[in-house]
């Protein structure tokens, strides 16, 4: 098995599993993480964070990079729906249903924080810059932003931010893009990966002038699939043999160790930088 | 050829034709046979109820609104050779509404046979959209009522592996072997033919095969997960013309 310090993406499956990518451009090499015993539907990844795994049965478990084990499970059942988010804070998890329940676990059961955030969540992410600062949004249910030092009321709601609504089709998935804050990478439930301009509100148009270059799908076809933002080529393309639902993009130093990067070692100095805006 | 024939047993070795088929694209999708992983997903996606035989397939089929006769027909034909088919009249109802209506009455699949230039021409699976040509047959006989067997042959990508799941779990995963009836998917070129047959065996070699149902030709153009959603469902796959059939040797299924 590779050494799990290496891997550069992690990927949950719909069947449980966990795989690691190493990203190379000779050889692919994906690598499972989890025992094929084990895993099942119940235990299909929702949601994940640096490197928590929220599975359809209310269960977040906890990978060890330097075992290469599960090292914990804690029981986070609640609400209804599956995790559509999942994030730490803390020695505390905090995790996001899709009937609307966010919940923040504590150790003590005493100071468990849980609200309520609306109907139909389709994601919670979390501010990487100050952890206690979430954000919420879904189908019919507009964006709201919540303190979670401060739980009772939300600190922005947004009006006629509407996950899901475009005029083709809906779009499914949706990223920060790197620097430049009026961008989102944006990918429809067609397969199709687009970069919007929010300001002009025009897709595609501007792909040029991206200083950060790298962007990394997964989806229903078994595929992940990595793209240059600067010229829209796709550097690589690996299948996976499972259904994947989320990926993790590893911050770690290696990506200069590898010896295979060094022609194309500024794009990976600026991954770096954009993993860590991204939070992942 | 008249070479040959001089040469006689020393001629060399006749060369492999090149088809489309043999000099296929190579795609890293290809099922290994007992690929764990692979087994792993089917035991645990929604057909596998089915496949366990815990479940028994019960088939909504409907048309457009205004069906023309070529099209009921084929509709009579469809039921004729499924097993617990049931026909239904669209009354001008919405797909989704169908869908809802049909899980409540304990339906499994839904087939919905579209219409183009007054012919049947789209099948709107219940969760895939497979494109429909159609033949006719010149003696046509009389399936019985006994479940048939189902052979699929030809299903090599992952892609196609769930999409022979689909097919198959139309038919009860339980065969009646006493009815000599089978039921044939066979994708060439991703292009799948349905055929209907009564076999006997005449000796130990030989086996007389007897035409029944209808011939159908579909091909694929999306596989969506769940249920039948234009708008929010999820693709699994989608047939973009531009960007897949920029090769002739390469398949899909």
């Amino acid at each position: 098995m590779a050494q799990p310090s290496v891997q550069h993406v992690w990927l949950g499956a719909q069947t449980g599993l966990l795989k690691g990518e190493m990203f190379n451009v000779v050889r692919k090499n994906a690598t499972n993480f989890s025992e094929f015993q084990s895993p099942g539907r119940e235990h299909e990844v929702c949601a994940m964070c640096w490197i928590h795994l929220a599975c359809r049965n209310g269960l977040v478990k906890k990978f060890d990079t330097g075992s290469a084990g599960f090292v914990s499970e804690r029981d986070c059942t609640g609400g209804e729906g599956t995790f559509r988010g999942v994030a730490t804070w803390g020695s505390s998890l905090i995790t996001c249903v899709q009937s609307g329940l966010l919940k923040v676990w504590e150790e003590d059961p005493l100071n468990q924080v849980a609200l309520e955030v609306g109907r139909d969540v389709y994601k919670m992410r979390q501010n990487p810059e100050s952890p206690q600062i979430v954000a919420t949004g879904g189908k019919e249910n507009n964006l709201k932003i919540w303190d979670l030092q401060n739980p009772l009321k939300a600190v922005f709601k947004a009006k006629n931010i509407i996950l899901w609504q475009s005029p083709d089709n809906a779009f499914s998935t949706l990223s920060h893009s790197p620097l430049c804050f009026s961008s989102v990478v944006v990918g429809n439930t067609h397969g199709q990966v687009a970069v919007v301009d929010l300001r002009r509100g025009m897709v595609g148009c501007c792909l040029k002038g991206f200083s950060l270059p790298l962007v990394a799908s997964c989806g229903l076809d078994r595929f992940l699939r990595v793209h240059d933002l600067r010229n829209k080529q796709l550097l690589h393309k690996v299948y996976l043999k499972s259904r994947l639902n989320c990926l993790l993009l590893s911050s770690k130093e290696n990506w200069e160790v590898s010896p295979i990067f060094i022609s194309t070692f500024d794009v990976f100095l600026l991954f770096l930088y954009l993993t860590k805006r991204n939070g992942c | 050829q008249k070479e040959r024939k001089v040469l006689g047993d020393k001629a060399p070795p006749k060369p492999i034709p090149k088809t489309l088929e043999n000099q296929r694209e190579p795609d890293e999708t290809i099922v290994q046979p007992q690929d764990e992983e692979v087994l792993l997903e089917e035991n645990s996606d929604e057909l596998s109820a089915y496949f366990s035989g815990q479940e028994v397939p019960k088939i909504l089929v409907t048309t457009s609104d205004r069906p023309r006769s070529q099209t009921t027909r084929l509709c009579a034909e469809l039921a004729s050779v499924i097993p617990s088919c049931e026909i239904y009249y669209r009354r001008g109802l919405a797909l989704k509404c169908i869908s809802k209506q049909g899980a409540a009455r304990n339906f499994t699949h839904l087939i919905v046979v579209n219409q183009n230039r007054q012919k049947p021409s789209i099948f709107v699976f219940i969760l895939a959209d497979l494109g429909l040509g159609r033949r006719g047959m010149r003696r046509p006989r009389r399936p019985t009522p006994h479940t048939p067997e189902v052979i699929m042959t030809g299903f090599g990508t992952r892609l196609g592996r769930s999409v022979g799941r689909l097919l198959a779990s139309l038919f009860p995963s339980r065969p009646n072997f006493t009815g000599r009836q089978v039921a044939t998917f066979h994708n060439q070129r991703d292009f799948i033919f349905l055929r209907f047959h009564r076999y006997m065996f005449k000796d130990g070699t030989k086996v007389g095969l007897q035409e029944l149902g209808p011939r159908l030709t579909l091909k694929l153009r999306s596989l969506q997960r769940g249920t039948f959603d234009s708008c929010f469902g999820l693709y699994d796959w989608v047939h973009k013309r531009h960007e897949m059939d920029t090769s002739r040797r390469r398949f899909h299924l």
